[in-house]
């Protein structure tokens, strides 16, 4: 079993179709240069200052290991996310520090935003620099593995070690194994039951957030993978993070958050939520469906009541 | 603002921070070895001695305080390494040269006995066993392989107070190692010059043996350097290879030093025809 081990999540992705821009300028055709392949993808920047270069130094080491037979097996493919920073020349000088073999895509803000919502993570935050700040990408970290069946049944979040990607590949070369690591996770499903959930609008077009309480009933943890608004947008979890040097609160992408056996886990403000980017907003009073996937228990769909700000005391206290 | 060094996951960045844990620490490391050698030691100790102590506490100060001992907290692995040689194989021998004088006199009883009346006798045998050469060599060797282990460091290195576990691990490891060539007491009869070099050699061991194995190991051994933020372009497997270089070959150095300088005093002693030290 690929997953337990590693720490790697459960999923079940089919490879996506999209072309996208290769270093070389040309056109990428995402689904037929890597069908049948072990395909690491993995969302980021050059810019960024930690999981991004620490994702690819790790995999670039573990797949130096591999024998010649098992490394043409592999394709490591890094889409960049700031297309305004990351030119071509960019990407492709980056990632020949760590591996000439990999490869580097980019596109438009949509394409790129279309191609995360076809791997199921929410799009990526850019915040241009400004006079007092510098510019920073909020991103998906997971490294999503596309196997021989053309599916992806694990995702990579950061942690993980070179001893890890060491272990699992050659298990996730053979398809077999692949396929039994998304048969096990699927094998015991521990009952999630989802309440009081709700979506906060805040003024104007910033994204709102959706909280909730997942209770997981049975002696087994679980974990929330992604959550989805399909009729308003996209969705991605986020943690909030307080820097108590600079006592500045910053949000990240997180790849899953775990529900504790016989447990609880609370999405509220300040902590764990789900970030939402609306193409349509829900009216206040509105119940928009969610649609939450947990590793182990699938998914559960639930209705969260639309407030604002000024009701956020009220509603929570009632629930 | 963090009292001691450990290891956040933050982006590393060259503004400076302030340590207030390691300023009152060292202070009180400095305060300790003027205290144990007693009132007017420092005017009757030779000019040697004293500049080995100033040289000492400043080397245990640079090697714990901001840049060093952030990055060698939570950043890379070769630093880390770096901060453990200053630590037990500079900046400990030095201390105790410079505290030297003074010692012989002011430790055994009279010292202790000021502050803990009823136990003094026990407090000296108690000092007096963990400093016997073969109690100390293991104890540091102890120390050593157990600040090494990979689930030890990486749950230590990112909590302050474990940082600081370790890095007082490693300062009282260095102390109690070289008390036995460096301090006059006690004394034993058979420790002469020779049992000396072999007793250097010996505390060597464990760092020999994790030096090879982080020199021959094909992953990064320590999750905390392994997956800490970037500082500068050095992949993590050859970061902890250089970790293991500055292990084998700093030690290794430090103890050719150290035996240099006591065969050379026992050779000059001989030839004045003066005892051995």
């Amino acid at each position: 079993m690929v997953s337990s081990e590693s720490g790697a999540i459960d999923i079940k992705i089919a490879r996506p179709s999209f072309t996208l821009t290769d270093t070389d300028g040309k056109p990428f055709d995402f689904r037929t240069r890597t069908a049948g392949k072990l395909t690491f993808l993995e969302f980021g920047y050059t810019n960024c200052p930690d999981i991004c270069p620490v994702h690819m130094a790790n995999l670039a080491a573990v797949l130096r290991n591999l024998s010649p037979t098992e490394r043409q097996q592999v394709m490591v493919l890094f889409v960049s996310v700031d297309p305004d920073r990351d030119s071509l020349p960019v990407l492709r000088k980056w990632l020949d520090a760590f591996d000439r073999e990999f490869i580097g895509l980019t596109g438009s803000r949509d394409d790129l935003n279309a191609v995360q919502s076809a791997v199921g993570f929410g799009p990526a935050i850019v915040q241009a620099a400004t006079a007092t700040t510098t510019a920073s990408v909020t991103h998906a970290a997971p490294v999503l593995v596309f196997t021989a069946d053309d599916t992806a049944h694990v995702m990579y979040p950061f942690g993980t070690r070179q001893t890890d990607w060491a272990r699992d590949i050659p298990r996730l070369l053979d398809r077999r194994g692949a396929s039994r690591a998304a048969g096990s996770a699927s094998a015991a499903a521990p009952t999630i039951a989802v309440e009081r959930a709700y979506i906060v609008l805040p003024p104007g077009d910033a994204p709102a957030a959706v909280y909730f309480v997942a209770r997981n009933s049975s002696r087994r943890p679980d974990s929330l993978r992604t959550l989805a608004i399909d009729a308003f947008g996209t969705a991605s979890l986020h943690e909030s993070v307080h820097d108590h040097a600079t006592n500045i609160i910053s949000m990240r992408a997180v790849a899953a958050v775990e529900v504790p056996a016989r447990g609880a886990l609370r999405l509220a403000p300040g902590e764990f939520h789900g970030m939402l980017a609306m193409q349509r907003r829900p009216a206040r009073g509105d119940s928009v469906p969610i649609t939450l996937a947990f590793a182990k228990s699938g998914t559960v769909t639930v209705k969260a009541k639309v407030i604002v700000y000024a009701d956020v005391d009220t509603a929570t206290a009632k629930r | 603002m963090q009292w001691w060094c450990a290891a956040l996951g933050e982006t590393w960045t060259w503004n400076w921070r302030a340590y207030p844990g390691v300023w009152l620490f060292v202070i009180g490391v400095a305060l300790l070895f003027r205290w144990i050698p007693g009132k007017g030691s420092w005017r009757q100790a030779k000019t040697g001695e004293r500049v080995a102590f100033v040289v000492g506490v400043v080397v245990l100060w640079l090697s714990l305080d901001w840049p060093l001992g952030p990055i060698a907290a939570g950043y890379l692995a070769s630093a880390h390494a770096l901060q453990f040689l200053l630590v037990t194989m500079v900046a400990a021998p030095l201390i105790l040269l410079g505290a030297r004088t003074g010692t012989a006199e002011n430790l055994p009883r009279r010292a202790i006995a000021r502050f803990f009346p009823s136990t003094a006798g026990k407090v000296h045998t108690g000092v007096t066993m963990i400093v016997h050469p073969i109690v100390a060599v293991i104890i540091f060797n102890a120390i050593v392989a157990a600040t090494h282990v990979p689930t030890v460091v990486d749950t230590l290195m990112p909590t302050a107070s474990g940082a600081f576990l370790v890095d007082l691990g490693w300062l009282a490891g260095g102390l109690i190692y070289w008390w036995p060539v460096i301090m006059p007491i006690p004394t034993y009869k058979v420790f002469g010059v020779p049992m000396k070099i072999v007793y250097l050699l010996l505390g060597t061991l464990f760092h020999t043996v994790i030096g090879m194995i982080m020199l021959s190991a094909s992953t990064p051994l320590y999750g905390t350097y392994e997956l800490a933020p970037p500082v500068f372009p050095i992949p993590p497997l050859a970061d902890q290879q250089l970790a293991g270089g500055i292990m084998e070959l700093g030690v290794f150095f430090a103890i050719v030093i150290a035996v240099g300088v006591i065969f050379f005093r026992w050779a000059e002693r001989d030839e004045r025809g003066l005892k051995p030290l």
